[in-house]
């Protein structure tokens, strides 16, 4: 149209003037145009950028709730049952500078939570120029819901995982504890951590909440629970300071039972720092005494120097310079490798070990971890301590358990390798299928040897055998074991009445599945029974274990079994 | 022709703008929508991990002991004794004529379906079992109390068998043929 008006222009005026006319109006044009455009090209972008965003606010709400909170993987037992969970918790906080009047919310939160409306720290919160500040930790859904209706300004809520276990102290030592940040800082919960990576997902920033899928553990919670009530039951009847239960499947290596007493609830990692509650079973070493007869036996009659009907003459003390081996029940004659076992004797021991040499003691022991922490999940191991230097007398001791400190791990371990037929398994307390374990299995001693020692287990818990496990029998388990009562360092002397017992079991003998240790940690003697020796109060404490775990674990008792068939020689 | 072509244009462009309206409006309800559901599934995945862990706070084998214990009038749970666990093949075959029974003859094979598994072929299975059974509280023969008691268990819950056993002078050859 303006092109017509122009034309039209054109005839009418002189050219002069039109042409001036024309510059002036084309530069307007121009100048308006471009402005338009602007306009335009404005709202364009605007409208692209409306198009393009997403709903913020609803989006931010769905995913708030996983971006708050560090999650964590549900632990779970060898059946499915929850050891440790996540559960979601929401926490009061206050944003002080955004509140009006201290005095009204207080008054409101007060008709909800009560204990606010006197507690000074929570008015100084408020009254305070800080920008977040947190009232109270974990208020319930019916708190929440209600101060949420009071719609008072500047108090909010905010979701947090907390770590729960419901078993309470049940696995404390193996399952660790958390801290505030829901991060591992010690047992399997520490390891996970590591081993999946979390920590140094969350040390980047980012903490997912899906997809985390719970992990088994190798851990039988039935088991786990009868291991604990019977080494209480025990402490408390014998009055001892400490108690040590570990219960292994001797196929695989798996652990399925663990308890180290006192122990802590994982829900108050507080309790774990105390000394008196750290676990003993993987990070305590102590000289295990005699159950290391079963270790002597075995790798003594694996060399083939001694044999099962060699007799060692146990008449007098071993005398070593200032230092004299002697026997507690001293049978003053010579015994046979079977009964040097079955009485326990330390003068027997002691000559079979010499017999065949410290070098050879010593390669044993190097083979059964003897010498080096064990390599398993749980980051809390100890190393054993052992002399470093050869010699007859530390080879005599050795061969009863004494001059050598070891984990009850250790010796768990150990013992599951002289009865599984001589396979070294490390522990682990994860699942382990028995391939896998035949993979990682390592040799320490010939199967034949393992036979013979399954006779002597047996023959040791036989009653009427005089063996001194004869009280951890479960009629129809087939079990065996042997005995250690250590007596305790105490000031650089052993103690005469501070003992450390023990009980090393599996059952059933003629084909060894589980294998049971007991550990009591000075235990008194019964009121109407004088002594207080491992057979006395670490035996019966596994035979009470056995009973109740056997028929859990699928062991059907047999009845009408003859003893386990001799071996040859 | 312009000018039709110009209405045709405009109205085109109404029509598209509203559709356009629409769908935007549409789409913003959707993810809203998504969003709110998101939020539901959230809530119900964390009332799942809450009622999880309850349950498993009830059934921690601690508690259980307390209950059994302190029940125990009542309710007559007692630890398992090896004793008391048998296989399937430890019941002697039924007498060809049963005297004084006047019900039907099972079919064949019904013991061997009432049983859940062979026991001792499957590690956990059996001992999973025998952990929840009641305790055998008479005095007779013991192997046969545990296959109806087996039976009962592995069909109807836990809970309901300890009321089932409550005629207690009845003898064991009642219990077996409940």
């Amino acid at each position: 149209m303006s092109d017509v008006a122009e034309h039209a222009e054109e005839h009418q005026h002189p050219e002069a003037r039109a042409a001036r006319d024309l510059s002036a109006s084309r530069g307007r044009i121009v100048f308006a145009g471009l402005g338009f455009a602007a306009v335009y090209v404005a709202v364009g972008l605007k409208l692209a950028g409306l198009g393009m965003a997403s709903d913020d606010h609803s989006a931010a709400l769905a995913s708030g709730s996983s971006q708050v909170s560090t999650a964590r993987p549900d632990l779970l037992d060898r059946n499915g049952e929850v050891l440790a969970t996540d559960i979601k918790s929401a926490s009061l906080y206050a944003e002080p500078k955004r509140i009006i009047d201290v005095d009204e919310a207080i008054e409101a939160l007060a008709t909800v939570i009560p204990e606010m409306r006197h507690d000074e720290s929570v008015r100084k919160k408020l009254s305070s120029k800080a920008g977040f500040v947190w009232l109270k930790r974990e208020v319930t859904k019916q708190q929440r819901q209600k101060i949420f209706r009071l719609g008072i300004p500047g108090i909010g809520f905010m979701e947090e995982n907390r770590r729960f276990y419901p078993g309470g102290a049940l696995a404390g030592h193996v399952l660790g504890t958390v801290n505030v940040d829901n991060q591992g800082i010690s047992g399997i919960e520490k390891y996970i951590d590591h081993e999946s990576g979390l920590a140094d997902l969350r040390a980047a920033g980012l903490s997912t909440a899906k997809g985390l899928e719970p992990r088994r553990l190798s851990l039988d919670l039935r088991v786990q629970h009868v291991v604990r009530d019977e080494l209480k039951d025990a402490m408390q009847r014998y009055h001892a300071v400490a108690a040590i239960g570990i219960v292994l499947d001797v196929r695989t290596g798996e652990v399925l039972g663990m308890s180290s007493l006192p122990d802590f609830d994982p829900n108050h990692a507080e309790q774990a720092l105390e000394k008196q509650n750290m676990n003993r079973a993987t990070a305590g070493v102590f000289e295990m005494g005699s159950v290391f007869k079963t270790f002597n036996s075995a790798w003594t009659l694996d060399s083939g120097r001694v044999q099962l009907t060699d007799s060692y003459d146990a008449s007098s003390s071993l005398v070593f310079g200032s230092q004299k081996i002697s026997d507690f029940h001293a049978k003053g004659r010579s015994l046979t490798v079977p009964e040097i076992f079955i009485y326990s004797s330390n003068i027997g021991s002691a000559r079979m070990a010499l017999k065949v040499g410290s070098e050879a003691q010593r390669v044993f022991f190097d083979k059964i971890a003897f010498h080096k922490k064990l390599e398993t999940e749980l980051p809390e191991v100890a190393a054993p301590l052992y002399p470093k230097r050869l010699s007859e007398i530390s080879t005599a001791t050795q061969a009863f358990g004494h001059g050598i400190s070891v984990t009850p791990m250790h010796t768990a371990v150990a013992g599951a390798a002289v009865v599984n037929g001589g396979r070294f398994l490390n522990p682990t307390f994860f699942p382990r299928s028995r391939d896998e374990a035949e993979k990682v299995a390592v040799r320490v001693l010939k199967p034949e040897t393992s036979d013979k020692m399954r006779y002597l287990f047996r023959l040791n818990n036989t009653p009427g055998s005089g063996g001194s496990g004869s009280k951890a029998d479960v009629p129809g388990y087939l079990v065996g074991g042997k005995t250690g009562t250590a007596e305790k360092l105490e000031g650089g002397r052993y103690s005469g009445n501070k003992r450390f017992n023990s009980y090393l079991a599996a059952f059933p003998m003629d084909d060894p599945q589980y294998l049971v240790l007991v550990v009591l940690d000075e235990p008194k003697p019964e009121k109407d029974v004088g002594a207080a020796t491992a057979g006395l109060n670490a035996a019966p404490t596994v035979g009470a274990i056995i009973r109740r775990i056997a028929p859990m674990l699928g062991v059907m008792p047999r009845y009408d079994q003859a003893k386990p068939a001799v071996a040859s020689n | 022709m312009l000018r039709t072509i110009n209405i045709l244009l405009v109205i085109a462009m109404l029509v598209g703008a509203g559709v356009v309206y629409d769908l935007k409006y549409e789409a913003e309800r959707a993810t809203s929508k998504v969003a709110k559901i998101t939020r539901k599934i959230e809530a119900e995945r964390d009332a799942i991990a809450t009622l999880k862990a309850e349950w498993s706070l009830l059934n921690q084998p601690r508690r259980l002991q307390d209950l059994a214990e302190r029940y125990h009038s009542y309710l007559e749970l007692d630890p398992l004794d090896p004793t008391q666990i048998g296989t399937i093949d430890d019941i002697p075959f039924k007498p060809a004529v049963s005297a004084g029974d006047d019900r039907p003859t099972p079919p064949k094979g019904s013991i061997k379906l009432a049983q859940p598994e062979k026991a001792g072929e499957k590690n956990a299975g059996i001992g999973k079992l025998l952990d929840r059974l009641p305790g055998h509280h008479g005095d007779g023969p013991t192997t046969t109390g545990s296959v109806p008691k087996a039976a009962a268990a592995s069909g109807a819950p836990m809970m309901l068998v300890p009321k089932i056993v409550v005629p207690k002078p009845a003898g064991d050859s009642a219990k077996v043929n409940r």
